[in-house]
């Protein structure tokens, strides 16, 4: 049984104490699942074909 | 008033809505500056060209603009409270240092080059107003040292946030312009062709509208400035609250340049640049309406650049792992300010130097803002998929990922018919 105390003084983040946030540092890196691990690749695949494409644009426009 | 209920021994006390709007007041800011800055000198560039060349007509461009930034840009609200981490720190611990480096080279290459357009507008601004850039850049680089450097967040708040209440200004100046208010109406909210027929040059001015509307500095800038203010669990609403106020603002404020410059249209005025165009507005508005459009422009200009500078600095920092906060005096996070500071001198020294390439560095702008944003986006939406970590309270939901796999879909074929329309000019045929 839960009980939920809400207080009525406003108080300002940075005055208040630090609460503890979902993420930790020892959490270390995120284990990707097959589809994120495809995205990531597909972005890979994107960003040197965008390199591809300015280069080529400069290498044309001398 | 407040309202108290028992049921099965728990205590649930609902907050009068005094208390809910100091609850409010106190979280509201990142959501409110990121949106506002986002309007800055390339934006009044776009916005008021937009106008000038088509009158009210792309005005409903701006309409579902409003959802898209506030899904983009509620997702980083949420993460940066329920981690307490920056967008940069979060990439490079989570999908390592490969990934990392990429995105803070990114960041920092893309930031630079924006800056460098704030500056070159407050040039230019400065040249209309009779005061030498000489003097006036200068002057614009330690006042935004100036303005970060108090060791406070919330003076720094506070006194960026008067410089977003100046914005109001721009309702004043396009009511003084005065528009043809029912059809600038119709053209808000049925979508609608150029008169002319569709163009490249039509095209490419949307595209402009859609990408100056969303950055990829501002991912990056809100989750540290959420992290940086220390959000809780409990301000995710006020905090939604702020990014939605954000979102309106950003769509009100660019309607109204683009009612400015629709002025122009009517009286079939052309003109180079925006610092021209509050000249050439002189008949129209009068001599103190186009001195409001020039400050209004450096106003956008400052506020830019110091959103940017600080985004580098928080994702630089962040990375480095030094402390990188607000609240800190500039002795105790010397590597975090001084890496504001270098990036605003460097851009402000560029602007200076005689025969810079600035059109290039404006184009340049363009084309990395487009590769570089939908690859933020990707990362920020598998981090908010990380259910392990976030739980169902702070991760999204299946409408949510709908939402927003559409809304990267859409960005990312605008994203590339910019680079595309940049890199290959010829792509493209018509004015």
């Amino acid at each position: 049984m839960s009980e939920t105390i809400l207080s009525m003084r406003v108080v300002h983040p940075l005055d208040d104490a630090a609460e503890e946030k979902l993420f930790r540092p020892e959490m270390g890196r995120l284990e990707l699942p097959r589809g994120a691990r495809m995205l990531l690749l597909l972005l890979r695949l994107y960003l040197a074909a965008m390199l591809m494409l300015i280069g080529a644009h400069f290498l044309l426009s001398f | 008033m407040s309202f108290a209920t028992f049921s099965q021994g728990t205590l649930a006390v609902r907050p009068a809505w005094r208390t809910r709007l100091m609850r409010y007041l106190v979280v509201a800011g990142p959501g409110l500056i990121v949106m506002v800055a986002d309007n800055d000198a390339g934006a009044v560039s776009t916005y008021t060209q937009a106008g000038a060349q088509y009158g009210t007509h792309l005005l409903w461009v701006l309409l579902p603009l409003l959802p898209v930034t506030y899904f983009v840009q509620e997702m980083v609200a949420r993460l940066g409270i329920a981690t307490g981490q920056g967008h940069a720190a979060m990439i490079y611990q989570r999908f390592g240092t490969w990934w990392g480096r990429f995105s803070l080279f990114d960041l920092m290459l893309l930031n630079f080059l924006t800056l460098v357009t704030e500056f070159a507008a407050i040039a230019l601004v400065a040249g209309r107003l009779g005061v030498p850039p000489a003097l006036a850049i200068p002057f614009a680089a330690l006042g935004l040292v100036f303005l970060v450097g108090t060791g406070s967040y919330r003076r720094w708040e506070r006194m960026t946030l008067a410089l977003c209440g100046l914005n109001l200004g721009w309702f004043a100046l396009a009511w003084m312009v005065g528009p043809n208010w029912g059809q600038a109406l119709r053209d808000a909210v049925i979508p609608a062709g150029p008169t002319g027929g569709i163009t490249g040059g039509w095209v490419f001015l949307v595209i402009a509208i859609v990408g100056t509307t969303i950055a990829p500095w501002q991912l990056f800038f809100q989750q540290s400035c959420v992290a940086d203010k220390r959000l809780r669990f409990a301000d995710l609403g006020a905090a939604r609250l702020d990014t939605l106020f954000g979102a309106v603002a950003v769509v009100v404020f660019a309607a109204a340049m683009m009612l400015i410059g629709a002025g122009l249209f009517r009286a079939g005025i052309h003109y180079d640049d925006p610092a021209q165009m509050a000249v050439a507005l002189g008949p129209v508005i009068g001599r103190v309406g186009s001195m409001g459009i020039l400050l209004l422009m450096a106003n956008a200009a400052l506020l830019g650049a110091t959103a940017i500078s600080l985004s580098s600095a928080w994702a630089w920092g962040e990375m480095m792992g030094w402390r990188n906060t607000l609240q800190a005096r500039m002795t105790e996070a010397p590597g975090f300010y001084a890496i504001y500071a270098v990036t605003v001198g460097a851009a402000a020294a560029l602007v200076l130097i005689p025969g810079a390439k600035l059109q290039a560095i404006i184009i340049g702008v363009q084309v990395i803002s487009g590769i570089m944003l939908p690859s933020a986006i990707v990362f920020l939406q598998i981090l908010l998929n990380d259910r392990a970590m976030l739980g169902e309270r702070f991760a999204n939901r299946r409408w949510n990922n709908w939402v927003n796999w559409t809304v990267i879909a859409v960005l990312v074929a605008l994203s590339m018919l910019l680079a595309a329309k940049v890199l290959l000019p010829g792509l493209f045929t018509g004015a």
